[in-house]
C-alpha cells in the first residue's frame, strides 16, 4: 500500500519504521525529536490537567506515525509536513476524545467543564472564562474581516503574520486588527465585561 | 492598563477553555490552516469557527506551537545558515546606487513625468499580474457597477471583495469562473456619488495557492 506524499518541503524523514536495516540512529532521533516537539507544544499551550498526561498523547501520535510507515512497507518516503500533519492529527483526536471524557465525567459531578487545577488562582480562572465567552459572542458580532483579524490576533499571531496568513498589505491588516479590537471592546463595554 | 496589557488579558481570556461550538472541522484542515495550505474561502470558513469555539481555537494554538517547536529544531539558534549572501564589501557600490536612485526619484516627483493625475493604487505585497480593466478614474452607476480584470494563466477561479475606504466590507463573491463582477446595486444603496469604491481580486489556483491583486480604486456614480 502506497500512502500519499505531500513533497512540499525538501526535509524528508525516510523509513522511520525501519527497525534493523537503513539508518536505525538517525531514525531513533527522528522519533525522538518529533516527541520532543509534541510534548513541548502540549505543555505549552493545553490546561494542566492535560498537560500532565502529555506522554500518553504523544505516544497516540507516534504510534499512529509508525502505522502509516508500517503500512506503506518501506516503500515511501514521507515529507516532514506529511508526517508532522499525521502526528498532529493523531493527537488531536485523542485530545478531543479526552475533553469529550472530561466533560462528560465532570457533567455527572455537576461541576464546570475544566477541573479546578486548570490555574493555582480558581477565582481568576472562572472569570476570564466569562471573558472568553463574552469575547466569543462578541466576534460572532464583527463584520467577517475584522472578525478574521481579531480571532488571529487573539490567537497569538502578530499583525504582520495576520496580514500575510489573510493575503492582505500590513497596512491593511493593521487597520483591521485595530477596528475589530474597538468593535470588540465596545461589545464588551455593552455587556459589562471588562477584561 | 496600556494596550499591550489589554491585548495579554484579551488572549489570556480567549484561550480559557470553553465548550465546543457546533461541528469541529478535522484536525488535518486545522493543521493545513495553521500552514497556510487551505483555500482562502476555507481559510475563513475555518476562522469563523475558530473564533466561536474554544477546543478549536485550542487546536489551533497546538498546530502553530508543534509547528514552531519543530521549526527551531530543524534550524538550532545560532547555526549559520550556509550560501548567504556577503553584503559587506559592495556596501560602497550599493550605497552609491541608492543615491544615484534618490535622484533619479526626486526628479521624477517634481518633473514632468510626476503622474500626479494618477488614480491611486494601494499595493499588495504580492501582486498577481492582475489588472482592472475598468479605466482609472471611471467613475461607474450603481445600477451596473462592474468591475473588471484581467485574466490570470491558470487560475481556476476569483474572489472579488469590495470595500468603501474606511474597509467597510460592502460585497464579495467567491467561485467566479469569469473575469467580472456586478456589485449589486443594493450594496451600494446610500453612498453618495462620487465615493469611492475599493476593490480587490484574488486568483485561486487548482493547486490550493492563490494571489491577490492589487486594490483598485472606482468611483460610484
Amino acid at each position: 500500500m502506497r500512502v500519499p506524499v505531500e513533497g512540499d518541503r525538501s526535509i524528508v524523514i525516510s523509513d522511520m519504521h525501519r527497525e534493523t536495516k537503513g539508518r536505525p540512529a538517525e531514525d531513533q532521533e527522528d522519533y525522538a525529536q518529533l516527541r520532543r516537539d509534541l510534548v513541548k507544544a502540549v505543555q505549552r499551550v493545553c490546561p494542566s490537567w492535560m498537560a500532565d498526561r502529555s506522554d500518553d498523547l504523544v505516544q497516540v501520535a507516534l504510534i499512529r506515525v509508525m502505522e502509516i510507515q508500517r503500512k506503506s512497507e518501506g516503500k515511501s518516503e514521507f515529507s516532514a509536513f506529511y508526517l508532522k500533519k499525521a502526528a498532529y492529527s493523531a493527537m488531536i483526536d485523542e485530545i478531543r476524545r479526552l475533553r469529550r471524557r472530561q466533560e462528560t465525567t465532570l457533567d455527572d459531578e455537576e461541576n464546570p467543564i475544566n477541573p479546578p487545577a486548570e490555574s493555582p488562582d480558581p477565582e481568576r480562572a472562572t472569570a476570564s472564562r466569562e471573558v472568553g465567552r463574552a469575547i466569543r459572542d462578541c466576534l460572532g458580532g464583527l463584520i467577517p474581516p475584522r472578525r478574521h483579524a481579531v480571532t488571529l490576533h487573539l490567537q497569538g499571531h502578530s499583525v504582520p503574520d495576520v496580514g500575510r496568513r489573510l493575503g492582505w498589505t500590513a497596512k491593511k491588516a493593521e487597520n483591521l486588527v485595530y477596528r475589530g479590537l474597538a468593535d470588540l471592546r465596545g461589545c464588551l463595554d455593552s455587556k459589562g465585561v471588562h477584561p | 492598563m496600556s494596550e499591550r496589557d489589554e491585548i495579554t488579558r484579551l488572549r489570556e481570556a480567549f484561550a480559557s477553555s470553553g465548550p465546543e461550538t457546533g461541528e469541529c472541522p478535522s484536525p488535518e484542515t486545522i493543521w493545513d490552516g495553521v500552514a497556510g495550505k487551505l483555500p482562502s474561502a476555507e481559510l475563513r470558513d475555518l476562522l469563523d469557527h475558530v473564533a466561536a469555539c474554544a477546543t478549536c481555537a485550542e487546536d489551533w494554538r497546538l498546530a502553530v506551537a508543534f509547528e514552531k517547536e519543530s521549526s527551531a529544531a530543524e534550524v538550532p539558534a545560532g547555526q549559520v545558515i550556509q550560501g548567504r549572501f556577503n553584503w559587506r564589501p559592495l556596501r560602497p557600490v550599493i550605497a552609491a546606487l541608492a543615491a544615484g536612485l534618490f535622484f533619479v526619484i526626486v526628479g521624477l516627483q517634481v518633473g514632468p513625468w510626476s503622474g500626479k493625475d494618477d488614480a491611486p493604487v494601494y499595493r499588495e505585497g504580492e501582486q498577481a499580474g492582475l489588472e482592472s480593466l475598468v479605466p482609472a478614474g471611471t467613475a461607474l452607476p450603481r445600477e451596473s457597477f462592474a468591475v473588471r480584470w484581467s485574466p490570470v494563466p491558470g487560475a481556476a477561479s476569483y474572489e472579488v471583495l469590495v470595500s468603501t475606504e474606511d474597509l467597510k466590507v460592502l460585497s464579495t463573491a467567491e467561485n467566479l469562473r469569469g473575469t467580472q463582477f456586478q456589485v449589486p446595486a443594493g450594496d451600494l444603496a446610500g453612498l453618495p456619488a462620487g465615493t469611492p469604491i475599493l476593490w480587490q481580486v484574488k486568483a485561486n489556483f487548482a493547486d490550493g495557492s492563490s494571489r491577490s491583486s492589487a486594490t483598485f480604486e472606482t468611483p460610484v456614480r
